[in-house]
């Protein structure tokens, strides 16, 4: 009952939030003084919505970018989880990577992606590629600074009863780093979603970000607000997805959507 | 008393950052609406008239201030003009004609440049490509909803191919070259410089597809409707100094090529090698009305655009170029 209670209340106030959004949206619209075509309104833009809907337009494109921002995910996080847990354990390897990753963190992907084409070509490799750089810094650097704030009293007694190495590592550091890293994997989220657009921009003929590019070159501003919505939506989604798996596979860690 | 300090520490520092943010935008409104214009070139080569007559002080002789603001594509120009961050726009039809759909307050009020062999398309020959009808089922290198992929579209329509028999790639030109020499491309289309970099990297690999037998291109000066309503004299003075800009490029080529090279970077011989497919003119013609009229339709059958085709001739405003040259206007 309490639970039912609780999504009814979940559920209005979410309803309540897009109604204040839509309000305000069409309020500035028709007394701001701006030209309509440059701010469509919230109707217009759920016309650009249905329309892009029709022919399955839109879902193609959708699959097509989580397609590229999964793999990126997967991929970058896959290797920055490794590397972060190999630089904050390795004193060596810390001091040959750490500065070569913090410098390569610095370039934004928006100035890489004309790079990755010249090089890589405009295949699938390039779009995953950058979305995996995007998925890399984030998910790196809290792994990192997630093992290297690790209780060392912690570690000098799992030593002093006889653990070492690969057993160290995961009967004491990963799971004490554990929500530093999850945290990581949640920032790669959005991270790789700013990315899958900005590498379907170029070189691209399905996806969001070409969806919103092409928007953009033929003054349908509606149609790129409607791309907008969508990757807004995707964004609230997954995050949303990733915080109930997270729960549900180390439910000690409560990962949660709003602040206490 | 510390949270007395706080408070007015943050208090200060919004006043200081809202404070530069309008200080900040009153300086720019200012720059632009008093004694000063702003015209949005798009730093190409058919840009000339405008360099030629900003470097011979045309513009300074007519009376007015003119300031360019350098952008990298026409369609850049036409935002800036539409945001009132600028009085003039350079810009080729496309963009405008994608506008028009929009109802936007702009007016074009002169083409300076035709030319029917800026825009073409070029091949991997290795591709298996000899003919045009062997470009059916090979990825193409445009930059979609321009004017390169509607010259495309119907230079491959003439030859009873479809755009939806090829598969399209978006690509700004200057983008193209790599993939097309790394042989991800089998064709790409586009505009000069970019596109004949593309055909020399290619070197005896390349094939040319002139669309001149489908395609004239324009390229235009677009003022906003306030500015050609009420500061008609603006547009008078502006049209004047191209007018002169343009007869010297006619008597005077090489130091024009020499003036355009400085301005946007590129060099004079490449400069010098493309100079003769560029006529300069100032003008309004009817083919101008017709052409973004098939463009619009173009435009809905690509699904770009979902409205009624505007009437494009509501587009044109002759009155400024009627007062100085007559002639020059096909259209009432």
């Amino acid at each position: 009952m309490l639970k039912i209670r609780q999504s009814i209340f979940h559920v209005g106030r979410m309803l309540a939030h897009f109604i204040i959004v839509v309000c305000l949206w069409t309020f500035i619209c028709h007394f701001s003084g701006i030209n309509a075509a440059l701010l469509p309104t919230p109707a217009q833009v759920g016309n650009a919505l249905v329309e892009l809907c029709r022919g399955g337009i839109l879902l193609n494109d959708v699959s097509w970018s989580v397609r590229r921002a999964g793999f990126g995910l997967i991929i970058g996080g896959t290797t920055g989880l490794l590397m972060g847990l190999l630089t904050g354990r390795i004193k060596s390897l810390n001091w040959l990577f750490t500065p070569v990753f913090n410098g390569f963190r610095a370039m934004p992907p928006v100035a890489i992606v004309p790079l990755v084409v010249v090089w890589a070509g405009l295949g699938e490799p390039a779009k995953v590629f950058i979305t995996s750089w995007a998925a890399f810094f984030p998910v790196w650097l809290n792994t990192h600074a997630g093992v290297t704030s690790v209780d060392k009293v912690l570690i000098w007694a799992a030593r002093s009863l006889g653990a070492k190495g690969v057993r160290l590592l995961f009967a004491i550091t990963l799971p004490a780093s554990l929500p530093q890293i999850l945290i990581g994997f949640r920032l790669a989220i959005s991270s790789v979603l700013i990315c899958v657009v900005v590498a379907e921009m170029t070189g691209a003929y399905i996806g969001l970000g070409y969806r919103l590019n092409s928007a953009y070159l033929v003054f349908r501003v509606d149609r790129m607000l409607a791309c907008l919505v969508v990757l807004a939506l995707l964004g609230i989604l997954s995050d949303r997805l990733f915080v109930k798996m997270t729960n549900r596979v180390f439910p000690w860690i409560r990962l949660t959507h709003e602040s206490r | 008393m510390k949270r007395l300090k706080l408070r007015l520490f943050i208090v200060i520092l919004a006043i200081a950052f809202f404070g530069t943010g309008y200080w900040s935008c009153k300086s720019l409104n200012q720059a632009v609406g008093e004694n000063k214009i702003i015209i949005a070139e798009g730093t190409q080569p058919i840009v000339a008239p405008v360099y030629v007559a900003f470097a011979k002080g045309y513009f300074k002789n007519e009376g007015i201030t003119v300031e360019l603001a350098s952008f990298p594509t026409g369609k850049l120009c036409l935002d800036a003009l539409l945001g009132g961050k600028a009085d003039f726009a350079t810009v080729a039809e496309t963009p405008i004609m994608h506008a028009s759909f929009k109802n936007q307050p702009m007016h074009i009020i002169t083409t300076i440049l035709r030319s029917r062999e800026n825009t073409f398309a070029v091949a991997r020959k290795d591709n298996g490509i000899k003919n045009v009808s062997d470009l059916k089922g090979k990825v193409i290198g445009v930059p979609l909803g321009t004017n390169a992929e509607y010259a495309l579209s119907a230079f491959l329509g003439k030859h009873g191919i479809s755009t939806g028999d090829t598969k399209l790639i978006n690509l700004s030109p200057p983008e193209m070259i790599g993939p097309l020499m790394r042989g991800d491309l089998a064709a790409i289309a586009g505009w000069q410089p970019h596109i004949g970099r593309g055909e020399k990297s290619l070197g005896s690999n390349a094939i040319r597809f002139q669309f001149d037998e489908v395609y004239e291109e324009t390229y235009n000066i677009v003022a906003s409707t306030e500015m050609v309503q009420q500061k008609k004299d603006v547009s008078v003075k502006v049209l004047k100094a191209l007018d002169r800009a343009i007869a010297y490029m006619s008597e005077n080529p090489t130091d024009s090529i020499r003036i355009v090279s400085e301005r946007i970077g590129m060099e004079n011989n490449e400069l010098e090698q493309l100079w003769p497919i560029y006529h300069f003119s100032l003008g309004l013609r009817r083919s101008l009305v017709d052409l973004l009229t098939a463009q619009g339709e173009w435009a809905i059958k690509s699904g770009y655009q979902n409205e009624k085709i505007p009437n494009m001739q509501n587009l044109i405003s002759g009155d400024a170029l009627r007062t100085i040259k007559p002639e020059a206007v096909e259209l009432p």
